[in-house]
């Protein structure tokens, strides 16, 4: 009785890992979002294109609008 | 089926159930609850002043970044008229300013980051019309060399062990030439990491924030342009992770999808919708401050990390039952105290029991801000 007891044990905490596992996996795909792909996606390759634009739209403490557009910048850098 | 394998399986479960109940990561919902009769007092518990001694050379008319580390203040004023970098001690001594405008070695035209190199007791200038980084000894406050910037950043970040955290929004014409929205490189420029495949984000990115970066307990956060997701680097894990979802009643702080949806006139939209257009956070042992802006409105929140609670105002609305003025912008966090700036030209509405009256009255005939440490 002692051992039919201990063996029905076993076979719950086998298929309860094993249920696990498979959830973790289903939810692991599920949630593996973009950032987790990131980090094992490979680097890309190593050529960077030259600074095209930079805008930069700030207000000063004392609420005077500011704007900063460097190289060329397009029509989105005029103050408006 | 033999008893040893079957105690053995047992083993097996429980050892299962112990690995099982280690840390699972979650991540924290900061929800603030707006909060008409917010006082200066809901955000201030304890607070002491520096007052930034004036001179012929040091007019700071608009700090827009504060660093302080290991007791010097590095004040970066870059969209005033006079544009440089102050240097003070921890006392608020005016100790000299780093650099010149210009365009010769050591010189910047214009320079939008100073962050701290502790490894090696330099500050990081990035000037973004020569696109180059520049480096100063902390110990001299001379130029030491310079860096050009082989890639397009919106803004960048010193993290540790001699790594600068890089984000890159949609800033630059050329979206294909960047795959990812973080870089991870060394002090000089050389890419270590890419994290985040590159989203279709709007052009003007950076509005009115001066980064998407804070850091707090060797964790650099930072966040996609006007989007409510906080993401946290670690470079122990090597990862790049979700740390918190923004949001409030009332206001709405747009997910990354609104934001890809209205990528077009992403401000002018959020302005029509009433949503969040900018924030910038900062966090210290108790709290997380957030400060955002929706049209011509400011607002302060203030999350209890130890309580999960949040609560937001208007600045405007804050009562002043300290005597600290109105409340600002803040700029950084020292020894786990926020640092926000006070302008002198308050001195008109200063009540007479305020605590800074002694500051103004002075005779000391000091004109620049005075910086206020507060938790």
């Amino acid at each position: 009785m002692k051992n039919n007891l201990l063996k029905g044990l076993a076979v719950a905490a086998l298929a309860m890992i094993a249920g696990y596992n498979v959830y973790q996996a289903h939810s692991e795909t599920e949630g593996m979002s973009e950032l987790m792909l990131a980090n094992v996606e490979a680097i890309a390759n190593g050529e960077y294109a030259v600074l095209k634009w930079n805008r930069h739209d700030y207000t000063l403490d004392n609420g005077t609008p500011a704007v900063n557009c460097w190289d060329g910048g397009i029509k989105d850098c005029l103050l408006k | 089926m033999s008893n040893k394998i079957v105690y053995f399986t047992l083993l097996l479960f429980i050892v299962f159930l112990v690995s099982c109940s280690k840390e699972t990561r979650n991540t924290t919902s900061v929800y603030f609850a707006k909060k008409t009769d917010m006082a200066m007092s809901d955000l201030v518990s304890d607070y002491t002043f520096i007052s930034l001694e004036t001179k012929d050379d040091n007019l700071i008319l608009d700090a827009s970044m504060v660093r302080i580390w290991n007791d010097y203040i590095y004040i970066l004023d870059c969209f005033s008229q006079n544009k440089s970098i102050y240097v003070f001690d921890i006392q608020g001594k005016y100790l000299g300013k780093i650099g010149n405008v210009g365009g010769g070695p050591g010189e910047y035209i214009m320079p939008l980051a100073i962050v701290v190199d502790e490894v090696n007791n330099q500050l990081i200038v990035k000037d973004v019309a020569l696109n180059k980084l520049l480096y100063y000894n902390l110990s001299s406050f001379k130029y030491v060399k310079e860096q050009s910037i082989p890639f397009y950043s919106d803004c960048m970040e010193y993290y540790k062990d001699e790594t600068i955290v890089w984000y890159i929004g949609s800033g630059c014409a050329n979206v294909d030439d960047y795959q990812k929205h973080i870089q991870v490189s060394d002090l000089q420029c050389n890419i270590i990491d890419r994290y985040i495949p590159r989203k279709k984000f709007p052009q003007r990115s950076m509005y009115n924030v001066m980064t998407y970066f804070h850091k707090y307990n060797d964790k650099l956060f930072f966040h996609h342009p006007f989007s409510n997701v906080v993401y946290s680097y670690n470079n122990v894990e090597d990862s790049v992770m979700v740390e918190y979802t923004l949001s409030s009643d009332g206001i709405i702080f747009p997910s990354e999808e609104y934001v890809m949806d209205n990528n077009e006139n992403i401000v002018e939209q959020l302005s029509n919708d009433g949503h969040v257009q900018y924030y910038d956070l900062h966090e210290n042992s108790e709290k997380i401050l957030c400060y955002f802006g929706v049209n011509k409105s400011k607002y302060i929140g203030v999350y209890s990390k130890k309580d999960g609670i949040g609560l937001y105002s208007d600045v405007e609305h804050i009562k002043d039952d300290l005597g600290l003025i109105k409340y600002g912008r803040p700029k950084t966090v020292y020894n786990d105290f926020f640092v926000n700036v006070i302008y002198r030209e308050g001195l008109d509405s200063l009540s007479e029991n305020s605590v800074l009256k002694p500051y103004f009255e002075s005779k000391d005939n000091n004109l620049n801000p005075i910086l206020v440490l507060y938790k």
